[in-house]
């Protein structure tokens, strides 16, 4: 778990292949701790897959990922299952809350799973979610809430175990641009507060934007690598008071 | 490019599909395939002991007239029974039919929708829909109706009356196999609409998005009152006038209908404090069960009454020549057919809805697989929230059963009670009960199978 973010994330010579598709080939890429990165690219162009054998989602047909010392990419499914467990924590493009469970136990279960005992995970959840701004939404489920604060609750549920990185796969593609941007100020500051590196997917700019680092991915090979400096628009403490989130 | 030629392209391309969709429509056929088998087979029995009644064979009149009398009434008892074991049957094996047809339309509802909006009329969408319902219809109708006629012989083994059935006698006439064909396909069409109005109601499938309304106690309250009413108007002499079939009749619906009603409500309160656990997979399974506690009971209503009954019968194994005695034996015999039969259809069913719910919740398990859940989680969720109900009900009831038999037993059969009879209820519910989990280890590899597809990236 994170403490502070001290363990690097790397992957070196990674490439995959779907059958006789070559989605990834030959990415080297160092990302360091606290660091926030966006990936970029068009359709089909890599950068899903090159974040899913970042996480340990999927295996790479050649090259290896490290988070810090470890090899995470030769660990069995089941282990990689419990880095990504402890040491991860991810936002979808939809939320992907479970529909049956209250706000504060969709935070909670991950934890739940990495071992935390029952109250401290609730009261965890609790303290994500007042963080948040969404704390009066606890004991509501999915569908009584509004798309962003589906988002905040999922963020919450990604910080909540103080993970090392935090992967978010088009984080903000599902809510319009106001609320994504909202979304977005929420994730990299929280991200950033909590010492935790965030590697972002996106289509979209305006979302790259808030991270330090650009990646830009096309046909597999990482096609440029830059570094951003853009400015915080809004202070922090504005972003997550959710006064203005729909 | 008209709606016969457009059905069997996309059946094919869906077999062929790597998502697993085709897993659907064979699930479908199965099914289709498990339920005629089964409605025929039973038809088959309830036909064989109307014969018996109406018009028995030489050798069928010869033990009968021996046992109870010369008179088409005296015969009358075994058409009966048949009946009331067709009751306990009918409304599973019809749903294992409309589950069959509403899980095909699921696995077809995105695709109709996208044909709509590639400009394919309304009418076209449900003559499609319709036209592959029927072809796994048939299909499964052909395999049921084969199978119904290859597993006669097996029946040979069994004994009513002290006779041995004679296959032929469970022949069905054309009239009545087309008759139950026809039904069986009236209810899969039915299905398939309803189906589809269900997926375009509600995309997100089954699941609820909002917080249900807890169930009220006076479920439990009313079944209570029915309990006193009953035990009142035993003690004051009144059900010696429960006579004739429509005031037992009556007296079972009410029963039935209050436990149907009180069950829910004490699922309910059994899951509640089932949410405070430190265990994900119980914390999971837990709040799915409070979703909708009415459709866990639906699911395990049939199979429950089934064990109440075969509870109930156990204390009847009884061997002699006494008519009463035979009788006796020969209720045991057709309940625990019965019961056989229900663990079968339950089996099947709990697949479908399994299966069904593992292509609803794909994009979600996908995500919380993503996330690192132990794939071992989503297995254990899917037996604590549909096994354990079944398998804590189907021991429940069937001990209800058995002390409600035990009491009620007069006590010139008492000496007769044995742990055999226990041994071999015990024995039957194992089995079921190893059928239905069986049928629930085969949807890890299906959900394995369906998150392995659909965890090609989108980049």
């Amino acid at each position: 778990m994170n403490k502070n973010a001290t363990a690097p994330l790397a992957g070196r010579g990674l490439t995959k292949n779907f059958g006789q598709v070559a989605a990834l080939r030959g990415v080297d890429i160092d990302i360091a701790a606290g660091q926030s990165v966006a990936i970029m690219g068009p359709s089909g162009s890599g950068k899903s897959t090159l974040l899913h054998c970042l996480a340990g989602i999927i295996a790479p047909t050649s090259g290896q990922v490290t988070l810090g010392d470890q090899v995470i990419s030769s660990l069995s499914d089941a282990k990689r299952s419990r880095i990504r467990l402890t040491h991860f924590g991810f936002v979808f493009q939809d939320g992907q809350l479970v529909p049956e469970l209250p706000a504060r136990e969709n935070v909670a279960v991950p934890l739940l799973l990495a071992g935390v005992p029952r109250g401290q995970a609730l009261s965890t959840a609790d303290t994500w979610l007042e963080r948040l701004g969404v704390g009066t939404e606890r004991n509501r489920r999915p569908g009584e809430m509004s798309g962003g604060q589906l988002q905040r609750v999922a963020i919450a549920r990604a910080l909540a175990g103080g993970p090392d990185v935090v992967f978010a796969d088009e984080p903000t593609g599902a809510l319009d641009q106001a609320t994504g941007h909202e979304v977005m100020q929420i994730l990299s500051t929280t991200a950033q507060m909590s010492g935790a590196t965030l590697v972002v997917v996106t289509h979209d700019p305006l979302v790259a934007g808030w991270c330090d680092r650009l990646v830009e991915i096309r046909d597999g090979v990482i096609h440029a690598d830059t570094v951003t400096n853009q400015p915080r628009p809004r202070p922090v403490q504005d972003a997550l008071t959710g006064g203005e989130l729909r | 490019m008209s709606t016969l030629t457009l059905a069997p392209m996309l059946t094919r391309g869906r077999l062929k599909s790597r998502a697993g969709d085709g897993w659907l429509d064979v699930l479908a056929v199965v099914s289709n395939a498990l339920s005629a088998a089964v409605a025929l087979t039973v038809a088959g029995g309830v036909w064989m002991f109307y014969s018996w009644w109406q018009n028995p064979t030489p050798r069928v009149l010869e033990r009968l007239t021996a046992l109870w009398g010369p008179t088409a009434d005296d015969r009358m008892i075994y058409f009966v029974l048949a009946l009331v074991a067709l009751g306990l049957l009918v409304v599973p094996v019809f749903s294992l039919g409309a589950s069959a047809a509403k899980l095909g339309a699921q696995g077809r509802s995105e695709r109709l929708a996208s044909l709509r909006l590639v400009g394919l009329t309304s009418s076209q969408t449900v003559g499609l829909a319709t036209l592959e319902t029927l072809v796994q219809w048939a299909l499964g109708a052909v395999v049921g109706l084969v199978a119904y006629f290859a597993t006669l012989p097996l029946w040979a083994g069994v004994t009513f009356a002290a006779l041995t059935i004679d296959p032929a006698e469970m022949l069905l006439p054309a009239w009545l196999l087309a008759a139950v064909l026809a039904a069986l396909l009236a209810i899969t069409l039915a299905s398939s609409v309803l189906g589809l109005q269900r997926v375009r109601i509600s995309p997100l499938g089954v699941t609820r998005r909002q917080t249900p309304r807890a169930l009220k106690a006076w479920r439990v309250l009313l079944l209570a009152a029915v309990v006193v009413a009953f035990f009142g108007y035993a003690a004051i002499g009144g059900s010696r006038n429960i006579n004739g079939v429509a005031a037992v009749a009556g007296f079972l619906a009410i029963t039935i209908g209050s436990i149907s009603l009180a069950v829910p409500f004490l699922i309910q309160l059994l899951a509640l404090p089932l949410t405070r656990t430190r265990r994900a997979s119980l914390l999971l399974a837990a709040r799915r069960i409070l979703d909708d506690p009415r459709a866990t009971w639906r699911s395990i209503s049939a199979i429950t009454l089934l064990c109440f009954v075969a509870g109930f019968t156990s204390v009847m194994s009884i061997s002699g020549e006494d008519p009463q005695l035979i009788i006796m034996q020969d209720l045991r015999t057709g309940v625990l057919i019965t019961v056989a039969i229900g663990f079968g259809v339950a089996a099947m069913a709990t697949l479908m809805n399994q299966a069904s719910l593992v292509f609803d919740n794909a994009a979600q398990t996908l995500a919380l697989s993503q996330m690192g859940f132990p794939k071992p989680v989503f297995t254990r969720v899917r037996v604590l929230q549909s096994f354990v109900p079944l398998l804590l009900a189907s021991v429940i009831f069937a001990a209800l059963g058995r002390a409600l038999g035990v009491v009620t037993s007069s006590s010139q059969f008492a000496q007769y009670h044995s742990s055999d009879q226990l041994l071999q209820l015990v024995a039957i519910l194992a089995a079921g009960l190893a059928l239905c989990l069986l049928a629930l280890a085969v949807c890890s590899p299906l959900e394995r199978h369906v998150l392995a597809a659909q965890g090609r990236a989108n980049d």
